[in-house]
């Protein structure tokens, strides 16, 4: 039998995505950031989660997805991160899953490059597919984020689908 | 006392706690190698420091212990009771003579000759240790009750300490406990040996030590005394002996009151730095939380909530205050290591270079103190390096062949500072602005605006300073944006003054504590920022019928006009692009200062003021570079405090009026001023000080009214007098005019005038011929007035210019106004008035 990982999952436009579970702090309701101006828009503010000055990151602009699909409230992940807890918005959670290693794959070469720069593989699940990130790399921010990454937003879609 | 000494002292106490437990442990395991490894490498790290440091007789002694360790080591020897007490007895005299050291900085004039004789004796070479068990013995209980001994041994400080805490806390018991201790352990070898292994034995801390050690009895008094107490007397010690009169009630008082000032090394905890910072945020956290209670209990009145809350708000305060003391450190640690520095590098350069330091015990908090040691090494290499002369240069300029660098550090104002000057050659402005022309950091005409502290501060730009070459030419600046950056993180300013030939000043100004800080916040669209107070000089609020007069745009910059001097304005909501910035009329405008100049900032309102907690923002952020970081307010909200430096920069403010620069501190008794400048009548120049000048106004002839024979004005809704400069000044040569048409004259349809702040309820409107412009000058010398109302006069531009006594000015104005309300209409000479 080979061993279990456990995730902890959210959905950024419809696909889910997840994290180590215990990279992952807390969850929270969507809260009010604090803008940063002139920040780039993947930094849209800051939050302070009970005394404590949080950088929150707009996950879907960190990915180079399309913010136009999020449905309702946003919520927000706080991971643990070398540089101290970090917070993620997401459209919504998904429930804690234990995959399998065998499950595990390589991202494919058809994922956006925007997102395979930060997933560490793909787990084959029944009925869905679940990106699992590298919460060290999602929080570094490349410095020519947006010229490497020109792909539609559709091909991420037909990618993972 | 010496540092390392100190060090010593501290390090070998602990060192000494943790020897009596491993003793302890290694008694019940003698098989433990890895705890016998370790006291042996305790005492001999002791035994090796002594030898440094000079102490003979301790290392004689911890050599003693280290070659019986030496040998249990090496399993020739095995440890048993007898030789654990021995041990334990060596441990407790090189205890008491660190306690020696400590008080009296020598180690004292016991040797212990006899407990190293007891020790080698143990050795394996040595006969063998059933025999010498009981001779051992004996004269263990010998040494035990020779007073010198059974005084010099120190229990671990846990117990210490606690005793210290009952001592304040019950000084009764513990007085009481002391002298049965005493008493106790001067009884017997054994009972002695027993309390060692339980680790509370005698110190010299204890009152019959003291008494001894200050030569207020003799150690036979003592033993006499404790003899008295083994024989039954249930009296303490002291009362012993006060009723033998050997000592009075005043001594115990004053040895008892002395006993629970500890000693300051023998009380200090080494704290894990790490765990102070959390406590400091936490307390941090506290204070805030409690500012949000405060603001809730105040909103609901309720009355045991507000009571409640503020017994919560003292115990915070105190609270802060006292974490914040843990955090304190003497300048000195940074001061420690400079001489250092200074001869190694004054040898590198082949300078001499004597550095004097002064206030080495002002404190200041460890963060903000490792903070300031990069700035400050920096400063002072500049200064080696390139401030003073190599010694030929400086005796062919009559300077002493030795430079002095003094840093002098001092509390002022609750805040911390460092001066460091030296005697060097000091900075040339015209270099520094050649190289700043040169890198095209300023523009020619700005640098033909530039004073020379302007020019000076120059040096404190990235560009100048980066550069090799200018590190060479103008004599500093490598890294001086990084000093002025890294001083300006931490809330701090930095300014510099420089005389060729004489030398340079750079002071540092520095918050004690980062802990918290006052701060005003200001709104712009939805968002809530920060000022630091300390950056801040005055707010105003400017109506909107006012704003064209304060407000200027030229080229695309915005200009406010302020007291006399022109401030760059920055839109908070422009710069930031902030939307939905509202303004409501008013115009709301902070003006803060940073390196001693001075920039305006248009908020949309503004809140409140708060002690805030500065927390680091994401270096995420730092592209942006406009805030020094973030800070959670009383109500919850996250407010962004803004980097004014980096404002200034962005302004691209090189040249503005210095409020406070390092000029003012200049000794010379030179007198800045900005002179509204005008010309009078006959064409003669006069000039206003601009202070005295609240705004410049046009008016029109039929402006003009009469009321009760004296000339006013409608304005701003009040009914200003309106008075002709000409009439207030005595004209020598009397130009006859008419005085039934005065303005006849001046046929202009304009009247110029200057509306005057006054003293008095109303201000004044000053008619005036002409205005010429605002000039800066520095005024040194001045002609004596040639008539009243003037206070000199002075060559401005190249013309002689007569600076108006504007006090006497509105005086005489005034008394027009009041004294003579049936004046004749104006026109009228009015000297014949006054």
């Amino acid at each position: 039998m080979s061993a279990k990982h456990r995730y902890s999952t959210f959905f950024l436009n419809g696909i889910c995505f997840g994290v180590p579970v215990e990279k992952v702090q807390e969850v929270l309701e969507f809260q009010h950031i604090t803008p940063v101006p002139l920040a780039p828009p993947v930094l849209p503010g800051i939050i302070n989660l009970r005394g404590q000055i949080l950088t929150t990151f707009d996950l879907k602009t960190r990915l180079n997805l399309s913010s136009s699909e999020s449905a309702g409230e946003p919520m927000m992940m706080v991971i643990q991160t070398s540089e101290g807890p970090m917070n993620l918005v997401v459209d919504k959670i998904g429930p804690v899953l234990d995959v399998e290693t065998d499950l595990f794959e390589r991202p494919t070469e058809t994922l956006k490059p925007s997102v395979r720069a930060v997933t560490t593989h793909v787990c084959k699940l029944d009925n869905q597919l679940l990106l699992v990130l590298d919460t060290e790399k999602i929080v570094r921010l490349p410095d020519d984020e947006d010229a490497a990454d020109v792909r539609p937003d559709a091909a991420m879609q037909s990618a993972v689908h | 006392m010496d540092d390392l000494v100190k060090d010593f002292l501290q390090e070998s106490t602990e060192n000494l706690d943790r020897l009596d437990q491993e003793f302890v442990q290694l008694e019940s395991d003698p098989g433990n190698l890895e705890l016998l490894g370790s006291i042996f490498r305790t005492i001999h790290t002791i035994k090796g420091s002594c030898g440094f440091l000079g102490f003979t007789k301790l290392e004689k002694l911890t050599h003693a212990g280290e070659n019986l360790l030496s040998q249990m080591r090496a399993g020739e020897l095995a440890l048993n009771q007898e030789i654990a007490d021995h041990l334990l007895e060596m441990v407790d005299a090189v205890r008491g003579v660190l306690q020696e050291i400590r008080t009296t900085e020598s180690e004292g004039a016991e040797d212990y000759l006899d407990l190293i004789e007891r020790l080698k004796k143990f050795l394996v070479k040595g006969s063998s240790p059933g025999t010498k068990g009981v001779s051992a013995q004996i004269e263990s209980a010998r040494a035990e009750t020779k007073p010198d001994s059974s005084f010099t041994s120190a229990p671990s400080p846990e117990n210490e300490i606690k005793k210290n805490e009952i001592a304040a806390a019950q000084s009764q018991s513990s007085e009481a406990q002391d002298h049965t201790e005493t008493a106790a352990s001067s009884s017997n070898a054994e009972a002695s040996r027993q309390k060692k292994i339980g680790k509370s034995v005698v110190v010299p801390g204890r009152i019959g030590g003291i008494l001894v050690r200050q030569g207020r009895v003799r150690p036979e008094e003592i033993i006499r005394a404790l003899q008295m107490q083994e024989a039954g007397d249930p009296r303490r010690l002291g009362e012993i002996l006060v009723q033998l009169g050997l000592i009075t009630e005043r001594d115990i008082t004053e040895v008892l009151a002395d006993k629970r000032t500890p000693d300051s090394s023998e009380a200090a905890i080494r704290v894990d730095v790490n765990l102070l910072e959390k406590q400091m945020n936490l307390v941090s956290e506290l204070v805030l939380l409690r500012n949000r209670l405060l603001q809730i209990a105040t909103e609901t009145n309720e009355r045991n909530l507000n009571a409640a809350v503020h017994g919560l708000n003292y115990v915070t305060s105190e609270l802060r205050k006292n974490v914040m003391k843990t955090r304190m450190q003497p300048i000195s640690q940074l001061f420690d290591k400079l001489p250092r520095i200074v001869r190694d590098v004054s040898k590198d350069l082949g300078k001499k270079i004597k550095l004097e330091t002064q206030g080495g015990d002002t404190e200041l908090d460890k963060t903000l103190l490792e903070a300031i040691k990069d700035p400050v090494m920096h400063i002072l290499r500049n200064s080696m390096d390139h401030g003073v002369e190599a010694p030929q240069v400086r005796s062919q300029k009559g300077k002493p062949e030795e430079g002095t660098i003094r840093i002098r550090a001092f509390h002022e104002g609750g805040n911390f500072h460092l001066e460091i000057t030296d005697d060097g050659a000091g900075i040339d402005p015209d270099r520094v602005k050649q190289k700043a022309l040169g890198k095209g950091l300023i523009t020619s005409a700005q640098a033909e605006k530039m004073a020379e502290t302007d020019l000076l501060n120059l040096i404190f730009l990235p560009g100048l300073s980066t550069a090799e070459k200018v590190t060479n030419v103008s004599g500093r600046g490598v890294g001086m944006d990084v000093v002025k950056t890294n001083v300006e993180r931490i809330g701090g300013l930095t300014k510099l003054k420089s005389d060729r030939n004489r030398g340079t000043t750079v002071w540092l100004e520095i918050p004690l504590t980062l802990a918290t800080i006052p701060a005003l916040t200001v709104i712009s669209g939805k968002s809530v920022f920060a000022i630091p107070q300390a950056a801040l000089v005055e707010m105003i609020a400017v109506d909107a019928d006012d704003v064209h007069k304060f407000i200027e745009k030229i080229d695309g910059v915005s200009i406010f006009r302020f007291r006399g001097t022109v401030l760059p304005l920055m839109s908070l909501a422009e710069e930031l692009k902030i939307q939905g910035s509202v303004s409501s009329g008013i115009s709301k405008i902070v003006v803060v200062r940073t390196e001693g100049r001075q920039i305006a900032l248009l908020v949309d309102a503004i809140r409140n003021t708060e002690e805030i907690v500065i927390k680091p923002l994401d270096k995420r952020f730092k592209t942006v570079a406009l805030y020094s970081g973030a800070a959670v307010l009383g109500d919850g909200r996250v407010a962004l405090i803004l980097d004014i430096a980096a404002f200034a920069h962005r302004a691209g403010v090189v040249s503005a009026r210095r409020e406070d620069s390092a000029a003012t501190a200049d000794s010379q008794p030179r007198e800045r001023l900005t002179l509204l400048l005008l010309s009078g009548s006959d064409g003669e120049r006069l000039a206003v000080p601009l202070d005295f000048v609240q705004r410049l106004e046009e008016f029109s002839p039929s402006d003009k009214e009469l009321m009760g024979g004296l000339d006013v004005v409608q304005y701003r809704n009040e009914i200003l007098r309106m008075v002709r400069l000409e009439d207030l000044l005595e004209n020598r040569r009397a130009r006859p005019r008419n005085p039934q048409n005065p303005y006849a004259s001046a046929p202009a349809e304009k009247i110029s005038a200057i509306v005057v702040r006054s003293k008095g309820p109303r201000n004044v409107i000053l008619e005036v011929t002409r205005i010429l412009g605002i000039v800066k000058v520095e005024i040194d010398q001045m002609t004596p007035p040639s008539r009243p109302c003037v206070r000199g006069s002075l060559v401005i531009q190249d013309r002689v210019t007569e600076l108006l006594d504007m006090p006497a000015l509105l005086a005489k104005s005034q008394a027009v106004q009041l004294d003579s309300p049936l004046l004749v209409p104006s026109g009228t000479e009015a000297h014949h008035v006054s």
